[in-house]
């Protein structure tokens, strides 16, 4: 359980436009102490994104409707206020070309479908050492 | 109920039961939470599918079919997770094997909420 409340837990922007990955990676974030902010595709994290940065991380769907993963990671690698928020990019795919240019685009971190409990915790963990306060509580 | 091999292939029931760790007390069951929204989604991405390949939107199948995949194989049902990955890679998601894809994924479905709705009534007993 987080031992924080929720007014002072770091917030982590979660887009996903599918309900069932979305409810797990919000639990799994709360477990780790941090406050997630969920929003439903990569449309609405754009919006969100132009008056709010303030983000410790963010965690991406790579495949969403109106904005994918990658173009939102395009944007908010141009804009000063949200370059530093480092982002988790979590996928299905394979392809090692799709995964370098993710990369290239400013990707932090990959977490592949299927995922555990464990493998995200690892990966959301390793996501936030890219913060100097590496933990959310 | 007497679960089958087919059943028993079609969903890992310990790979659902490992989401129990996610529990919070004093929250509703987490697991059950998880069943009822795949139980609840996949109709909804199946007459999404349908209605993309009668449309020929072959770029809407393809991103419903992956979309089925990802939630699927986390959630341990794996038939279903192979049959949308099959569906998403195929040449052309929006024609007739697509058609047929979709007529296998539906009728795997019902063993699927046949599992799902058993493991969900042994939880909230």
């Amino acid at each position: 359980m987080p031992t924080n409340s929720r007014s002072q837990a770091r917030r982590i922007l979660i887009a996903d436009d599918d309900p069932i990955i979305r409810h797990m990676v919000t639990r799994f974030v709360e477990l780790e102490g941090c406050q997630p902010v969920v929003v439903h595709d990569g449309g609405a994290a754009f919006r969100l994104l132009q008056t709010d940065a303030n983000f410790y991380g963010a965690i991406f769907d790579m495949v969403m409707p109106h904005l994918e993963g990658i173009e939102l990671m395009r944007f908010m690698r141009t804009e000063k206020r949200l370059m530093r928020i480092p982002v988790m990019m979590i996928t299905s795919e394979t392809d090692l070309k799709i995964m370098a240019n993710s990369f290239a685009a400013g990707v932090t971190i990959f977490l592949p479908k299927p995922f555990t409990i464990e493998q995200f915790q690892s990966t959301f963990r390793l996501l936030l050492n890219q913060q100097p306060e590496q933990v959310c509580h | 109920m007497s679960l089958t091999p087919t059943a028993t292939n079609a969903v890992d029931l310990a790979m659902l039961a490992s989401y129990e760790e996610a529990q919070i007390e004093g929250e509703p069951d987490f697991v059950v939470e998880l069943i009822d929204l795949y139980l609840d989604e996949v109709p909804r991405i199946f007459a999404s599918l349908q209605n993309a390949i009668e449309n020929k939107d072959c770029a809407t199948a393809k991103r419903t079919a992956h979309s089925l995949r990802g939630s699927s194989g986390n959630l341990g049902v794996q038939q279903i997770a192979a049959l949308a990955r099959e569906l998403e890679h195929l040449e052309n998601p929006c024609g007739t094997s697509a058609r047929e894809l979709l007529q296998h994924l539906e009728s795997e479905f019902g063993l699927v909420r046949e599992i799902l709705t058993a493991e969900r009534r042994r939880r909230s007993s």
